[in-house]
């Protein structure tokens, strides 16, 4: 059995230890490394009370007035959230944002992952895929909607072209709400898939491949290297992506805005495109801030929770 | 890379003369505000054709007064009225800006416009429209000059109607279809022509307002004669109503150009989905390079109990706080005189608001020959229309139009329920103006 050896007590150092330095110094060079943190994050912390907390304060305020944006403002106490409660189509969005952001986040994930594991490997022209599966991304969301509305018309539109003529009958794309709201999480996931795939890519290349081949030796076949090894270690990836995917389907508003305005009826409408019909529309800023309001406090809910429950957020991906 | 200093420098002073050489060619850094006491910020949004046109009275403006400069700041039109109530509620509002009438009466209303009245006396008044006056007023008071208007007329392809075995179609305004005549035709060409619906309305998005001239063709009201009630449950709003809502159950037009829509009347048209449209005038040099012009025609909207149409067109208005309102009214007297309305008509396809500009000759820029129908479309305005759309809550009133119309077409919402839904959010909109 190896021992360690410890090294003998009356061996003394070559050069002796610096002094300690006496109490105003050490005052000082506190002083300054404080000095240099403020410095570092002063304009961070700036920028966010002037464009984020100074807004959200702003935002809770006007939640609880009556505003037109020009007349002057009066208080109106708790009667916008009363009218929230009361707003059969308040609701409606909300159900409508909850069944866009089932329909889109787990789908765009999945997608995302797979996309990902396959451009992963060795395989021709793969820098040219990466940035096909990533273009939508980089196009604005209002053209990326505009594109939506050709391709999904119901009279002129591409995809009911294809159906015709494949012998299929057309799809009421726009007159029918779940074919509505199916266009726009269609449109949705081609747009979110890149930044997904991505994401992935980053976390698949930070796996050791190593582990890989260890697993191989091992006798692990690929379903079990993707579920024990690659699923597990992506956690990070998955974790933020999540949060990320959370927030973006809870804040959608172009795609929806541009391609169907809510419609047909409600059955498209989402929490924003509501909130901003009636703040800029409708001229109802108090009442558009508390839709607001609500929606910050779910989205806040929802990532509490998630950073309560999430078991691998702080490991290393 | 290390950046050296003299690199640094050159960037720097490149920099510095960009910013200059841009503040030189007019280009303004800050889209806000006045200017100073000699020169006028104009917001506007506008098609290609409009911004010229503008731009060609703006520079013909300062030709004519020495040292006065004319700033025109475009906009989108979707941002324009948030850009505005922002700049109006910050204080860096221009000194004009230009506005549709459905928007102007809570811009008036709010005190943030100037008071015209001093500037406009009872000739320069009389010389307008009244119609299009009444939609610049609240109460009593000038807040705008009606610049242009335009219409719906219905445009029609000639080739479908022959396929239909449809000989003629009305030639003036007596002569127009009466709602069954109307009902008719639409039958005749979904019967007689496969893959294309009869029509198609323009409706759609910020144009729910549009369907107001069914209920005045009815013989309704969207507001009591005081305007400060909802008249729209009644009769004439169930017949409206139902009547419109037939044309979907009826397959009279495309399914999908419900209000809600982006099913524009324009591409419906020239792709030949459907056989007529009610088009606005300002659509014609978007249709006219896409279709022969053999192939379509123009005809008057059809007549209820009355003939009615739509308020298009736009004001200019002034603000409350411009630093120049000697010069800003001088410039909107500019902007509509004889000369210069004739000049803007023209080129971009619109009809003017002054009565001796009525039966004058104007020399259209796109289909002259089809504008008299336009122009006579536009003489069955009434003031007592253009009232209702002028109050201050009627952006908040066409919101719920859009939302309320849209169930009883798409969702088949009873009409009764939809009328009484319209009634009580026009009440909440004029209540909180």
């Amino acid at each position: 059995m190896a021992t360690i050896a410890s090294s003998p007590r009356d061996v003394r150092p070559t050069t002796p230890a610096p002094a300690p330095p006496p109490p105003g110094a050490r005052r000082a060079a506190r002083f300054r490394e404080t000095l240099a943190a403020y410095c570092t994050l002063g304009p961070n912390l700036v920028l966010v009370t002037v464009f984020l907390l100074v807004p959200l304060v702003m935002a809770v305020v006007l939640s609880f007035q009556y505003s037109t944006g020009l007349a002057s403002l009066t208080w109106a106490g708790l009667a916008n959230y009363r009218q929230l409660a009361g707003d059969p189509v308040f609701w409606r969005t909300v159900l409508n944002t909850a069944v866009f952001c089932v329909a889109t986040v787990p789908v765009e994930m999945a997608l995302g992952l797979g996309i990902a594991l396959l451009f992963n490997k060795v395989m021709p022209a793969r820098p040219l895929w990466r940035t096909l599966v990533y273009l939508p991304m980089v196009i604005s969301g209002v053209a990326t909607a505009l594109i939506g509305t050709l391709m999904f018309d119901q009279n002129i539109g591409l995809l009911n072209k294809l159906l015709a003529t494949l012998g299929l009958p057309a799809a009421p794309w726009q007159t029918s709400g779940s074919a509505a709201m199916a266009s726009v999480v269609l449109i949705t996931l081609w747009m979110r898939i890149g930044f997904n795939m991505v994401i992935y890519l980053a976390g698949l290349q930070g796996i050791s491949p190593e582990m890989y081949e260890a697993a191989e030796v091992e006798g692990a076949g690929p379903w079990q290297r993707l579920r024990n090894i690659t699923v597990p270690l992506l956690g990070p990836s998955t974790f933020f992506l999540l949060i990320m995917n959370v927030i973006y389907s809870f804040q959608v508003f172009d795609t929806v805005y541009v391609m169907t305005l809510g419609g047909p009826g409600h059955a498209t409408d989402v929490m924003i495109t509501y909130a901003y019909r009636n703040g800029f529309e409708g001229r109802q800023q108090g009442y558009a801030a508390a839709i607001g309001i609500v929606l910050y406090v779910i989205v806040m809910i929802f990532t509490a929770l998630q950073w309560r429950f999430s078991r691998n957020r702080d490991t290393v991906g | 890379m290390a950046v050296g200093r003299r690199a640094l420098l050159a960037t720097a002073v490149a920099g510095a003369g960009a910013v200059g050489i841009a503040r030189r060619s007019g280009f303004s850094p800050s889209n806000t505000g006045s200017a100073g006491a000699d020169t006028l910020t104009f917001s506007l949004w506008g098609s290609d054709g409009e911004i010229a046109a503008f731009q060609a009275l703006a520079r013909a403006y300062e030709r004519r007064h020495r040292g006065i400069r004319v700033q025109i700041r475009m906009e989108s039109y979707q941002q324009m009225y948030t850009n505005m109530d922002a700049l109006l509620a910050g204080g860096r509002a221009p000194d004009l800006f230009r506005c549709d009438y459905a928007n102007l009466g809570m811009y008036s209303a709010s005190g943030q416009l100037l008071d015209l009245s001093p500037y406009f006396g009872e000739q320069d008044r009389k010389a307008f429209l009244p119609a299009l006056w009444e939609a610049v007023c609240h109460e009593g008071k000038p807040y705008a000059v009606p610049h242009h208007t335009d219409t719906t007329a219905v445009l029609y392809r000639k080739d479908m109607f022959r396929t239909a075995g449809i000989t003629s179609v009305p030639t003036s305004l007596d002569e127009a279809w009466s709602w069954d005549e109307f009902t008719e035709i639409c039958a005749r060409l979904r019967k007689k022509l496969h893959g294309v619906y009869p029509f198609v309305y323009g409706w759609q998005q910020a144009g729910a307002f549009r369907w107001l001239t069914w209920l005045w063709q009815a013989g309704g009201r969207i507001l009591d004669e005081s305007r400060t009630a909802p008249a729209i449950e009644s009769e004439a709003g169930l017949r409206a109503l139902r009547f419109t809502q037939d044309f979907f159950r009826q397959g009279f037009v495309p399914p999908n150009s419900s209000v809600k829509s982006a099913a524009y009347p324009d591409p419906l048209f020239t792709a030949g989905t459907v056989a007529m449209s009610f088009a606005g005038d300002f659509l014609l040099p978007t249709i006219d390079p896409a279709l022969k012009k053999d192939l379509y025609g123009v005809t008057y909207q059809p007549r209820g109990r009355q003939a009615a149409t739509d308020l298009g067109g736009n004001a200019v208005a002034a603000t409350r706080t411009t630093e120049n309102p000697e010069l800003a009214a001088d410039f909107l007297k500019f902007l509509a005189n004889e000369e210069n309305m004739v000049r803007f008509c023209e080129q971009c396809v619109v009809l003017p608001t002054r009565r001796s500009l009525l039966n004058q000759h104007l020399d259209y820029a796109v289909r002259p020959d089809l504008m008299p129908v336009y122009a006579e479309q536009a003489t069955v305005l009434t003031p007592a229309m253009t009232e209702q759309i002028a109050v201050p809550g009627f952006g908040r009133i066409n919101s719920a139009l859009q939302d309320e119309l849209e169930a009883a077409f798409v969702n088949r919402q009873p009409a009764d329920v939809t009328l009484r839904n319209i009634a009580a959010s026009t009440r909440t909109a004029l209540a909180s103006a």
